[in-house]
């Protein structure tokens, strides 16, 4: 039976005699949550309130500097924890994404691991060899976890290392580096996320890979616009290239896909960079006139295109 | 699978669950399926339009600036108002997804310029904000589009936020929040209510249940900031136990979906939630989160309950950031919370372990 969605009820009330009581009664049983869902919504919340809460108040005792404490004592606790946080993982009874809930908690208290480790032995790290040792350490669990949420979070961490990389160990690199940077790290993503898909049959939310694609396309839009208005230079030309090629297979994809979202983004994308290089061109009244009509011609453009591709995806 | 199709399906498993005296006009349901393209296409259709028409709107302010045209108060006012009244003729006359982006833009603008025109004139203060709030709700009553009903609806939000704090009436922003919290609980639990009354509201219900979540969360997020109303004896407790009965009433309705029958178990759910919602007294903010979570996820208003996720893990970190005790009495803090909340993990886990073995 095909599945009914709030859209089509909705369009069909529309165009019906529908009572009050009918149309809840559908809603209740074909729309909203039922006993099952609510079960699996609840147990999700209420333990990654519990492991927040937990690991947020672990965070803040060791950021207290506990000078009473002996050092083995500071690392023990912390390391015994993440131990118990992995064994938890492996053995509770839990369902899988419980698990993985309570196996989150493990990455994080290696940050913790490491702050207490540069209190204890006065290490004076710059922040990003912090991040980076972070990264580092927890690398062969996120990937083995097979838990979006913690790449996620993994790629947050890669993410700020680089950030703290080329504020404090790059001062004098090109500036469009940071960007073209980024870039590659959720161009990378990407790839390796749909050659998963592909050869490994990965399950693979659809969320994660939409956050993976904006990520991509804002640091590549920032950076070759913000790279326009400064001297050319070998990253930039670098940056250009690799955006050209990821966005020709982007669209290609899309195509194939017909994702009206990756093809929405790259789009966008694209018209914010032309119009980033109309404007370097001139900034004169008639040129900011111009720009202003070419955004709104080119997005109606692409709307057509995507509705045309809508109507072929429909039409099998 | 062709939407004509699916939509003959779908009429026909309805057939058979609801009395007979149901009947559809089908050549209109047809034709408005036909016609359906742009919902067809889906989210990424409706950023593209709004995210094409600010930059356009954006673009064109600037213009405007540079040529001088924002010189004359009455230029920018009448100008204003003659944008908003031709995306709204667009939009009547012609509703199809190619007109969005223009649309759009000279909506934004409109009201852009039409507000610093006004603002120029030097007049009561009060009036900018009233007069931008009747505008958005002529253009909600003869325009039901979702951009620019979403649009209409917040900036009536904003202008009413903008009267509250002008006129120091701080008291107000916790009536206001609880208004809206009683008003998302409406759009949430009378879905069918609202579709069934007026064609306007059945027009209206998607961008209205937006625009309240978001103006719930935005005065939620707001108010979670330390010394942003200023204390003023206050009803500060007061609306925070009055959002905590909103979520034991919601707590009573999913006990009703989780089907709970047993009298013990339904004391201890009361009570676990009562001690929730008793810690929180001094912070509805998070209460108001915690009761948008429930409401969205409760009719499943998937987006809405990201959006209210995440104001909830703004307003908890926002509150532990700006509790004065210090950073062990914090840490105690989180990790009785923390526990607790693992405790009742394990308390439900064993009775639905229980229940399924029964």
């Amino acid at each position: 039976m095909s599945k009914i969605s709030r859209e089509d009820i909705h369009l069909i009330n529309t165009y019906s005699n529908w009572t009050t009581e009918s149309l809840s009664a559908i809603l209740r049983r074909h729309v909203y949550p039922d006993r099952q869902q609510w079960k699996l919504f609840l147990q999700l919340f209420i333990i990654t309130l519990g492991v927040g809460f937990t690991v947020a108040g672990i965070v803040f005792f060791f950021a207290y500097n506990w000078n009473g404490l002996h050092r083995f004592l500071k690392l023990g606790i912390v390391e015994s924890l993440v131990v118990l946080s992995l064994i938890l993982t492996l053995i509770s009874g839990q369902k899988i994404v419980v698990r993985k809930i309570i196996g989150t908690a493990a990455p994080a208290l290696v940050g913790v691991l490491l702050l207490v480790y540069g209190q204890v032995y006065q290490t004076s790290a710059l922040e990003y060899e912090f991040f980076l040792q972070w990264v580092l350490f927890i690398s062969i669990w996120v990937f083995v976890s097979g838990f979006p949420h913690l790449w996620l979070l993994f790629l947050m961490l890669v993410h700020i290392t680089i950030i703290f990389y080329m504020e404090q160990a790059q001062k004098n690199s090109s500036p469009s580096a940071v960007y073209a940077l980024l870039s590659g790290l959720y161009n990378a993503a990407y790839f390796l996320n749909i050659l998963l898909l592909k050869w490994r049959k990965a399950k693979i939310p659809l969320w994660f890979l939409q956050c993976v694609a904006i990520g991509t396309a804002i640091f590549a839009t920032m950076g070759i616009s913000n790279g326009i208005h400064h001297e050319p230079d070998i990253v930039f030309a670098l940056l250009c290239i690799g955006t050209l090629i990821v966005y020709a297979f982007g669209v290609d994809y899309g195509l194939r896909q017909k994702s009206s979202f990756l093809l929405s983004l790259i789009s966008l994308s694209v018209i914010i960079i032309i119009a980033s290089i109309m404007l370097k061109i001139s900034e004169s009244q008639s040129m900011i006139l111009v720009t202003g009509l070419f955004i709104i011609l080119s997005v109606t453009a692409v709307i057509k295109m995507l509705s045309a591709l809508q109507n072929r995806k429909e039409n099998g | 699978m062709d939407k004509h199709r699916h939509i003959v399906k779908v009429l026909s498993a309805i057939r058979q669950e609801v009395p007979t005296a149901f009947q559809v006009d089908e050549n209109a349901l047809e034709t408005a399926v036909s016609e359906d393209r742009y919902s067809a296409s889906g989210v990424a259709v409706w950023l593209l339009s709004i995210v094409g028409g600010l930059l356009g709107a954006i673009t064109f302010l600037s213009f405007i600036t540079m040529s001088g045209l924002n010189k004359s108060n009455f230029g920018m006012t009448l100008t204003g108002l003659l944008l908003i009244a031709l995306s709204l003729l667009i939009k009547r006359i012609y509703n199809k997804p190619l007109t969005d982006t223009i649309g759009i833009t000279f909506f934004g603008l409109g009201f852009i310029l039409f507000g610093i025109g006004l603002g120029r004139y030097g007049i009561d203060q009060n009036l900018i904000p009233a007069a931008l709030m009747a505008t958005g709700f002529l253009a909600l009553l003869l325009v039901q589009h979702f951009v620019f009903s979403l649009v209409s609806l917040l900036i009536i939000h904003v202008g009413a936020l903008n009267l509250l704090h002008s006129n120091k009436f701080y008291d107000g922003m916790y009536i206001y929040m609880i208004l809206l919290a009683l008003a998302l609980w409406y759009t949430c639990m009378a879905e069918a209510q609202i579709l069934r009354a007026w064609p306007i509201c059945r027009r209206i219900y998607l961008p209205l249940r937006l625009a309240v979540l978001m103006a719930f969360l935005s005065v939620l997020i707001w108010s979670g900031i330390k010394d942003n109303i200023p204390v003023t004896g206050s009803l500060l407790s007061p609306a925070a136990l009055f959002l905590g009965l909103m979520v034991l009433m919601i707590f009573s309705k999913v006990i009703n979906v989780l089907n709970i029958s047993r009298m013990n178990v339904k004391i201890t759910v009361y009570t676990i939630s009562l001690i929730v919602v008793f810690c929180c007294f001094k912070a509805p903010a998070i209460i108001g989160s915690m009761l948008a979570v429930l409401l969205c996820f409760f009719i499943n208003f998937r987006s809405g309950t990201v959006l209210s996720l995440i104001s909830l893990a703004a307003v908890v970190a926002r509150y532990f950031y700006d509790i004065n005790l210090s950073l062990p009495q914090k840490s105690g803090l989180l990790l009785l919370v923390g526990l607790v909340f693992i405790l009742f993990y394990i308390f439900t886990n064993k009775f639905w372990k229980a229940d399924e073995k029964v």
